[in-house]
């Protein structure tokens, strides 16, 4: 008994010496925030695959509670809907459960879609890395909701989770620029975009949006000689410049700034 | 009649008197305060996630209560030797069987009825108004779900002990709630196991009442109001083979 409470004393004692080296060669190369969020202190990576079934689940709330499988099945049937009745049950079983789970298709409709936003919020905690679902959630809180800041602050948190995103960096500049007006801060986050998005060929699209957006940018910051380079990368990028409306809108700014 | 319903009464009371029930109240009651106080991007009244969640919380602690206490009657009756008291009233054991199960099953539901109201109340205050067909029929589905989880946690409590049965009635629960399916396009033989195992998801209409999809028939309500008693009937009567002629001295 007379020497247990020092016995016990030393080794609290040398758990409190120990736990500091502990902690830092367990913590070597794990991301900081990670290492902090309680979240995934407890269950690891398993908060991501928690994540992408919320996002999964949100998508069912989208569509009146029906599951992937379910909302195929219903898709199918919409599709031949004018041609074809419903297909008939295959068993005594799958009557019973189409009157009693969801086996029909409807959308959230207007403010209804309010409902995926717990889901979409779960989902982008739990896996800060699921663009999609990122994107999504910013789609449905901007378009829907004319939440702009928070779709922002939604990417920005995203962005620095996710740098070589190009799909985020991209999103959030053209929400700058769209929707918050603020031609100086949406030209310093194209940079980042085009950079990420480099000389991708299938990106054609996005590189030319990103280039005349840039553009104008700058035009309206009275910045010529930039702005004038953006409209001629942007013209590049038009495959077929005679036919293509953009191509015309974009030769009348070149000329308007006397190229 | 008054036998069942004697030993019945034994169980409500326990049930109520033991501290799952309690715990089980407590951690729901906390879940449900935290999450129907979130709110999300600043948008206010969403309210399908805390059904979900207070549905799913309701769902899960009444089956585990339910499948605990049928699971633990006779095991516990055996254990404290009181089993032969018991049988010496007299009760048949067919009597005994039934006044067990009856109990473990009201004594479930009951715990039930109290966890939905606490849920319906948090779901209420947060969506306005919800569907009383769809809740009243969401309830009573459930229910018999919990009559036939009964039944299988009773029944198997005669074979082997109170841990064994409760886990495989809840791995029961759970494989064929979630892997079921699956046997339809196994093979001739699986495909009978499909058609003869109990369907837990005839029973359970959540994604209909969150969603504000309608009810089911009152004709639908009725085949399966059957088809659990059905099934209820099965797993007693397999309890009461093993029981008939088992030696409780």
């Amino acid at each position: 008994m007379k020497r247990t409470v020092p016995v016990l004393c030393a080794l609290f004692a040398a758990v409190c010496l120990l736990s500091p080296k502990l902690e830092n060669s367990l913590a070597a190369g794990v991301p900081q925030n990670a290492a902090h969020d309680p979240l995934t202190q407890m269950l690891g990576s398993a908060t991501e695959i928690a994540g992408d079934a919320i996002y999964v689940k949100s998508d069912a709330y989208f569509h009146g509670g029906l599951g992937d499988e379910g909302l195929k099945a219903a898709l199918k049937e919409d599709a031949h809907e004018a041609e074809e009745p419903a297909a008939a049950p295959d068993d005594w079983v799958d009557r019973v459960n189409r009157h009693v789970q969801v086996t029909e298709h409807k959308h959230l409709e207007g403010a209804q879609a309010k409902e995926m936003l717990p889901l979409l919020y779960w989902s982008t905690t739990l896996d800060p890395h699921n663009v999609t679902a990122i994107l999504t959630t910013a789609f449905w809180l901007d378009r829907q909701f004319g939440k702009v800041d928070e779709a922002l602050r939604l990417l920005e948190k995203a962005a620095a989770d996710n740098p070589g995103s190009w799909e985020i960096a991209y999103e959030r500049a053209k929400l700058v620029f769209e929707r918050k007006k603020d031609p100086a801060q949406a030209v310093e986050l194209f940079v980042p975009a085009l950079a990420l998005m480099g000389d991708r060929a299938e990106l054609v699209n996005e590189r030319r949006t990103a280039h005349y957006f840039s553009a104008q940018c700058h035009e309206a910051l009275g910045r010529k000689a930039e702005a004038l380079r953006g409209y001629q990368a942007a013209l590049a990028l038009i495959p077929d410049p005679e036919q293509t409306p953009l191509a015309a809108t974009i030769k009348k700014k070149l000329s308007d700034l006397g190229a | 009649m008054n036998v069942i319903l004697a030993m019945s009464s034994v169980l409500i009371r326990e049930v109520f008197r033991k501290k799952d029930f309690y715990v089980a109240l407590v951690i729901a009651l906390v879940i449900l305060i935290f999450a129907s106080r979130m709110e999300f991007y600043q948008v206010s009244n969403a309210y399908r996630y805390l059904m979900e969640l207070g549905l799913a919380l309701t769902f899960f602690s009444a089956a585990l209560l339910t499948v605990m206490l049928a699971a633990r009657q006779f095991p516990k009756e055996l254990e404290n030797k009181t089993c032969r008291v018991v049988m010496a009233r007299p009760v048949t054991r067919a009597q005994f069987i039934l006044g067990k199960f009856t109990g473990s099953f009201i004594a479930g539901a009951a715990a039930f009825l109290l966890f939905y109201a606490v849920f319906l109340f948090f779901a209420v205050s947060k969506a306005g108004a919800l569907s009383r067909v769809s809740a009243a029929e969401t309830f009573y589905l459930y229910t018999l779900n919990l009559m036939v989880l009964a039944a299988l946690a009773s029944g198997l409590s005669y074979y082997c002990t109170y841990g064994a049965a409760a886990v495989l009635t809840l791995a029961a629960y759970v494989g064929i709630g979630f892997y079921g399916w699956a046997l339809k396009g196994m093979g001739p033989a699986a495909k009978w196991v499909y058609y003869a195992m109990p369907h837990f998801e005839f029973f359970d209409m959540r994604q209909r009442f969150i969603h504000g999809w309608p009810g089911v028939s009152p004709k639908l309500l009725a085949a399966l109001t059957l088809y659990a008693a059905c099934y209820s009937a099965l797993f007693l009567g397999i309890g009461w083979l093993k029981f008939r002629n088992r030696d409780i001295g």
